[in-house]
């Protein structure tokens, strides 16, 4: 006897085709199977088959085409407002990291000659961080308009620019960081090592897209 | 009554809903379906993209469960919720009031 497939998750298997992978789309669609399981059990409890009533809680939940771009935009702006959060605490992080290796490193160890400002290229690139994600951060805590298609064509391209900048940057942005404390306690090559992994690790977790980015730039070299 | 005469008030909908106890989704379209009495014409699925733009403007919070196996996600009214739900109400009081003194008089 063959076992047929329940329609709720083939919806919910094609509707997940239809939105970004994120965590936010996955309580969504966690959300959609509770909501459609639950229809489906009322309706057997009411004299409907399995299927029959799986077929009828999808319908009642509306079609693909029609909810698609209303999750796809609440997913949008939920995953914008979680990686503006996730941005500037790594960017804060990273403050502290630099602020302790051109200043309080050289106070502590009485190397007093060897504290200088920052150079000017690492204040740039931390801005260049800092404000992309205070951006978005901002696009994306807007209530009233962030659902109309301007607002998040917005978002969208805030998003590209700060995940561009971020990921870039990040990386460039701990190795001076590690450069400085390779200055101060030796082992350069181990420090700027492990700045370069550590900015690409922390990129990564923070920014979804990052491969994508990295292989977009190494097809346009 | 369609979807597209809903947009605009669907929010204040599912704060009301919410008004008198925490709700998961699937109740919330039900208890919304009871107190229309059905005249409500909407994909359920449009509830919860509006529940996430409630959720992000602090009116509700969600908190998830298991049940059955099932993640769950469950809704209450937070304070500002509560009070975003008077305003609404009155604010659609005296539009109603309103159009209702035009509407409902012959010429």
């Amino acid at each position: 006897m063959s076992v047929q497939a329940s329609p709720i998750e083939e919806y919910l298997a094609k509707f997940s085709t239809c939105v970004p992978s994120s965590p936010v789309a996955r309580d969504m669609l966690d959300e959609a199977r509770d909501h459609l399981v639950e229809g489906a059990l009322a309706l057997q409890s009411a004299g409907a088959s399995r299927q029959a009533a799986e077929r009828d809680a999808v319908r009642e939940f509306g079609s693909i085409e029609q909810l698609a771009v209303e999750f796809r935009t609440v997913i949008m702006v939920r995953d914008a407002k979680r990686q503006a959060r996730w941005q500037l605490v790594v960017v804060g992080l990273l403050g502290i990291c630099g602020f302790s290796a051109f200043r309080l490193i050289p106070l502590w160890r009485g190397q007093l000659s060897e504290i200088f400002p920052p150079p000017l290229v690492a204040c740039a690139a931390a801005a260049a961080l800092l404000c992309p994600s205070l951006v978005l951060l901002m696009l994306s805590a807007t209530r009233r308009t962030w659902h109309e298609a301007r607002w998040t064509a917005w978002l969208l391209s805030g998003r590209t620019v700060a995940s561009w900048l971020f990921v870039l940057g990040l990386p460039a942005c701990a190795s001076m960081v590690a450069d400085q404390i390779a200055v101060l306690v030796g082992a350069p090559h181990a420090w700027l090592l492990a700045g370069l992994l550590g900015g690409l690790l922390l990129a990564r977790r923070v920014v979804p897209e990052t491969t994508t980015i990295f292989k977009q730039v190494a097809r346009s070299w | 009554m369609r979807a597209e005469q809903l947009k605009g008030h669907l929010d204040a909908l599912l704060l009301a809903v919410l008004q008198s106890g925490p709700r998961h989704g699937y109740a919330i379209s039900e208890a919304l379906k009871a107190r229309s009495s059905g005249a409500f014409d909407l994909p359920t699925g449009t509830l919860y993209p509006a529940l996430q733009r409630l959720e992000m403007a602090g009116l509700i919070e969600g908190e998830w469960s298991e049940v059955g196996g099932r993640r769950r996600r469950t809704y209450r009214l937070t304070d500002r919720g509560h009070s975003t739900l008077a305003e609404e109400r009155a604010t659609w009081r005296s539009f109603a009031n309103a159009i209702g003194s035009v509407l409902g008089q012959p010429a």
